[in-house]
């Protein structure tokens, strides 16, 4: 056995060697618990779940409130003669629960398919907004819009719309030869941009209604919560989510290169195509209810990261949690503090652009290599 | 045990999906069904609907109905304090300010679940959604009408007074109007009877849009010149496009201009339209926002009318304008405007540079 | 042809039309031995890797193989930050089901082969603390837990420092003189080949090469054929033991002949 490096270097400050059996200690204690962070993330977000259902506008007692939560939420422990005032029973289960739940789901869906699309495009800098295909899920709905469709044509569309965008920044990206370095992330920003004047051009043909609907798409919005767009999002996520919750461990495996991947019996370009499948509808579903909300799927994994570690297995859950619990506090502070219907992307921008700048300084190049 | 224990591992990075999921299962329980109303009075809303509306009758919640009901209802005690977006509160009409003094107390929350806060006996006139909850949410203008068609703003009338169990007065507020409308119609009809000139001798009109320095657009005038005998000469044309109206108003050269958007002393200062004739003469004005800002509100009409008309045709007919909205606050709202009201209401600052505008000032 | 022998005959590929880089050659390697590759920057070696890994489809010629190949590319960067333990676990691609993650008999799979490259404790750090030759030997794991027949190796020595390069060599001829498997790695370092592989394949030109036993196709005459700068056979004794080793002669003065 090889002894020249079994042992790490005997010299060097005592400090440093505790501070990195310490670290090694923490990484090993989170390798042989895995169940702690799983645990610990699903407890906050079912929490905050349920406390946003007890907050609002509406002038309500907290014991209240919580009393028709418990009751909504356990299957149990529903009484036979609800005690309630109906209003008050409507407020939450009409109002309240559609919009967190909308909420929820939404964060999910954009952490889910960042994480994918940062490990499928080998590049923590990229999120569903900045390839392209959020843009191109708004302009597939907006054709849908401007033929009256409704409801599930519109997912339709705007799935279409998403493929060919995401499949258009591959493409453009191999043609300048630079599939994963800074030439991916300007071809985003191109198929965006076109995507983004077509949704514009849908403005100008567009009557009044379909204008309103149009220009909410682009900013992003959380107000249209009913039992069937909750539905009409939940569906399509819970079926793109579990494919990409299958495939979680390939992700790790597409960060090699290709004549690696090949030797491991990988095959690459189909593993792509169903992943980029996966989050096209994804984020289809997200944008055709709630708008492009950016930003959540290219800051949400970063934080995941820190959390959980870059594996894949961990990192894709551990980001749909996160992105859930992001999103669904900001849309509890305009729900509740700012009271107004602020776009929700405005919102994810001004927080969490700063906080990928704040990302940036901390890390300074450590955690992540790129070209 | 081996397998238990991998099923585990396996299945608890599921666990908070399941948990939404879980969740999301509560929406299929069944949602509160709203007894109807114990005591209600029915009436027909705009759309032909019987609506229930429940006694007693709180008052409205307006949204952006609000000048509506204060013009049509005459009731300002009728309005709930909610559900009007602030910042839109401050855009419109500035006369019913001093007429109803308390109007603009602060920010109202316009979301939907301060609105529901209130009693049942508030009728909710801007968000049919809150049917759901099993509210009145009577539709209070016609479809498919403009909404400045005297037959529009009729059903508004009864629709909202009806619903504050007013009816008579509803009546009456439509009575004043034709009549006053009548009124002034005929006044300006027998002052220009034997005096109005030849049809080729009458000011070409135009009703245009140009905000100050920028693009330009013609506008459908819709005027009452029909009446005055005017001819608009952008009758018949849609339009096309800003650059290409700009050229075609210079084309057209009318006499008499009126501004929808935009200030008269930019326009007449601006090169572009030194050429034209109203410019030459000065015939250029604005819009005043409380006559004519917008042309479905009932006080503004007949003044309106009179406005237009002694501006037109400036020698023939007297200066009355003062007298005749005076009168009209008088009968409609027991309000007196002074001279101060009325100078700050015919914005005579906007238009002041324009040929003959000091007519509408008081005359000591 | 049993498991763990290679071989390929009139194996060429050319780009494009009429731009050969290899023409008709042909080699054999039987369980247990290793198969140095040598030539120049830019004479092919890395397509030649690739042919024999199946990533690349050749021009003409045919590659019989038998058994299973394992691939150690050269050092790469890779875009996050994984653990030795994820790196390791990765090799393991063809086992784990395609919907499936890895179970526990994986991960400990993953720790024995680290273990047995000596990196044990290294299974919980991040890929970049780890200096240059802990990484190859990281990357090695990964191709041993795959438990392979074949192993290709592409220049493992190139980047590493000489107490490194000694470490990997020693690891070639203990993976083939112990556990049996057989090695082809490509190098720039004549001597390398001389101390470990019992066969090369020196890729001359076109279709001019040179294949067998080490001590026949590692003579002066083809090295200088192949490096353009003499390399001498030197024979010493080192604590009581004979070695031979390949030095090559370097002429940095202008006025010299050679290169």
């Amino acid at each position: 056995m090889p002894q020249a490096f079994q042992n790490p270097p005997p010299y060097g400050p005592r400090l440093k060697i505790v501070f990195l059996n310490s670290l090694s200690a923490v990484r090993e204690f989170r390798s042989s618990h895995q169940w702690f962070m799983p645990v610990l993330l699903t407890l906050a977000l079912m929490v905050t779940m349920v406390c946003s259902l007890l907050i609002g506008a509406y002038p309500m007692s907290f014991w209240r409130a919580g009393d028709i939560t418990l009751s909504l939420t356990l299957p149990w422990a529903w009484p036979e003669e609800a005690t309630w005032p109906l209003m008050e029973l409507a407020v939450i289960q009409m109002i309240r629960l559609p919009r967190v739940l909308l909420a929820t789901v939404a964060g999910m869906a954009l952490g889910l398919s960042g994480a994918a699309l940062q490990g499928l495009m080998r590049n923590p800098l990229v999120g569903p907004d900045l390839v392209g295909v959020s843009s191109g899920a708004a302009l597939g709905g907006v054709f849908a819009i401007m033929f009256y469709w409704t409801g599930a044509a519109v997912v339709a569309m705007a799935f279409l719309g998403g493929l060919l965008a995401l499949g258009g920044t591959f493409g453009l990206a191999k043609l300048a030869r630079s599939a994963d370095g800074i030439g991916l992330i300007l071809s985003g920003i191109f198929v965006g941009a076109f995507c983004v004047s077509g949704v514009c051009l849908g403005l100008f043909l567009a009557d009044d209604h379909q204008m309103s609907q149009i220009v909410h798409w682009i900013m992003g919005y959380l107000n249209e919560a009913s039992p069937e767009t909750v539905w009409l999002l939940t569906g399509p996520t819970i079926f793109g989510g579990s494919v990409l919750m299958l495939l979680r461990w390939r992700l790790n495996l597409l960060s090699l290169g290709d004549v690696d991947a090949f030797s491991m019996g990988i095959r690459v370009r189909s593993l792509r195509l169903v992943i980029i499948a996966m989050v096209s509808l994804i984020v289809a579903a997200q944008v055709s209810v709630s708008g492009v909300i950016g930003w959540v799927g290219l800051v949400v994994p970063h934080c995941a990261r820190t959390l959980v570690g870059p594996d894949h297995r961990r990192l894709l859950p551990a980001s749909a949690v996160l992105g859930g619990l992001f999103v669904l506090l900001i849309d509890d502070f305009s729900r509740v503090v700012l009271r107004s219907d602020v776009a929700t992307g405005t919102l994810t921008a001004l927080i969490g652009t700063p906080f990928i700048c704040f990302l940036f300084w901390r890390k300074r190049n450590k955690g992540w290599i790129h070209d | 045990m081996i397998f238990i224990h991998r099923l585990l591992r396996e299945l608890i990075w599921f666990g908070p999906f399941a948990g939404v999921f879980f969740l999301a299962l509560a929406l299929f329980r069944q949602g509160p069904i709203f007894p109807k109303p114990g005591q209600a009075r029915t009436i027909i809303d705009a759309a032909g609907e019987n609506v229930a509306i429940t006694q007693p009758f709180q008052g409205f919640i307006p949204g952006w109905h609000l000048f509506d009901v204060l013009q049509k209802t005459h009731r300002p005690e009728a309005l709930a304090k909610v559900g009007v977006n602030h910042g839109w509160l401050t855009e419109r009409l500035s006369v019913l300010y001093w007429v109803y003094p308390g109007l603009n107390p602060g920010a109202f929350s316009d979301d939907l679940e301060s609105i529901l806060a209130h009693d049942r006996g508030y009728v909710y006139l801007a968000r049919p959604e809150v049917k759901r909850f099993g509210l009145a949410a009577p539709t209070i203008m016609p479809s498919g009408r403009p909404p400045d068609a005297e037959d529009t703003m009729f059903t508004m009338v009864r629709v909202l007074n009806d619903i504050a169990d007013q009816s008579g007065q509803g009546q009456f507020i439509i009575e004043s109007f034709k009549l006053e409308k009548a009124l002034v119609e005929a006044g300006v009809e027998i002052e220009l009877t034997g005096v109005l000139p030849p049809p080729e001798r009458r000011p070409r009109t135009l009703a245009m849009v140009c905000p100050d320095g920028e693009w330009t657009r013609l506008w459908g005038s819709g005027m009452a010149d029909l009446k005055l005998g005017l001819t608009d000469i952008s009758d018949g044309m849609s339009a096309a496009g800003r650059e290409s109206d700009a050229e075609r108003i210079l084309y057209m050269n009318p006499d008499f201009i009126i501004l929808r958007v935009g200030t008269a002393e930019v326009f007449l200062r601006d090169p572009r339209w030194q050429g034209l004739e109203a410019v030459r003469r000065r015939r250029v004005y604005s819009n005043i926002t409380d006559l004519n800002g917008y042309t479905y509100d009932l006080d503004n009409i007949p003044g309106a009318y009179r406005w237009l008309a002694e501006l037109v045709y400036p020698d023939l007919l007297q200066p009355r304008l003062r007298g005749i909205l005076r009168a009209h606050y008088l009968n409609s709202y027991q309000f007196y405007l002074n001279d101060f009201y009325l100078d700050y209401l015919l914005q005579l600052d906007l238009n002041g540079g324009s040929s003959g505008y000091n007519r509408f000032e008081r005359h000591s | 042809m049993s498991e763990g022998d290679f071989s390929f005959i009139g194996l060429g590929h050319a780009y494009s039309p009429e731009k050969w880089i290899f023409r008709n050659y042909q080699s054999q390697v039987t369980r247990g031995q290793v198969l140095a590759l040598l030539g120049p920057n830019g004479s092919g070696k890395t397509t030649l890797l690739k042919i024999l890994l199946g990533a690349l489809t050749q021009t003409e010629g045919s590659v019989s193989v038998s058994g299973q190949i394992a691939f150690v590319p050269q050092l790469f960067q890779v875009a996050f930050d994984y653990s030795a333990l994820d790196m390791v676990l990765m090799g393991l691609a063809k086992k784990v089901g395609l919907f499936s993650q890895p179970a526990a008999a994986d991960e400990e799979a993953a720790l024995k082969a680290l273990e047995r490259v000596g990196l044990a404790h290294m299974a919980y750090r991040p890929f970049h603390e780890m200096s240059g030759g802990q990484r190859q030997l990281v990357i090695f794991a990964r191709a041993l837990v795959a438990e392979a027949d074949i192993l290709i190796l592409d220049e493992p020595t190139s980047a590493l420092d000489l107490k490194n390069q000694n470490a990997v060599l020693k690891w070639i001829d203990r993976l083939a003189r112990q556990e049996n498997l057989t090695v082809i790695f490509s190098t720039h370092h004549p001597h390398h080949a001389y101390a470990v592989a019992d066969q090369a394949l020196l890729m001359l030109g076109e279709s001019d090469y040179a294949a067998g036993p080490v001590s026949e196709v590692l003579s002066e005459t083809n090295l200088w054929r192949l490096y353009g700068l003499p390399l001498k056979r030197v024979s010493f004794e080192y604590e009581q033991k004979a070695v031979e080793t390949l030095v090559p002669v370097f002429r940095p003065r202008a006025d010299e002949p050679g290169i």
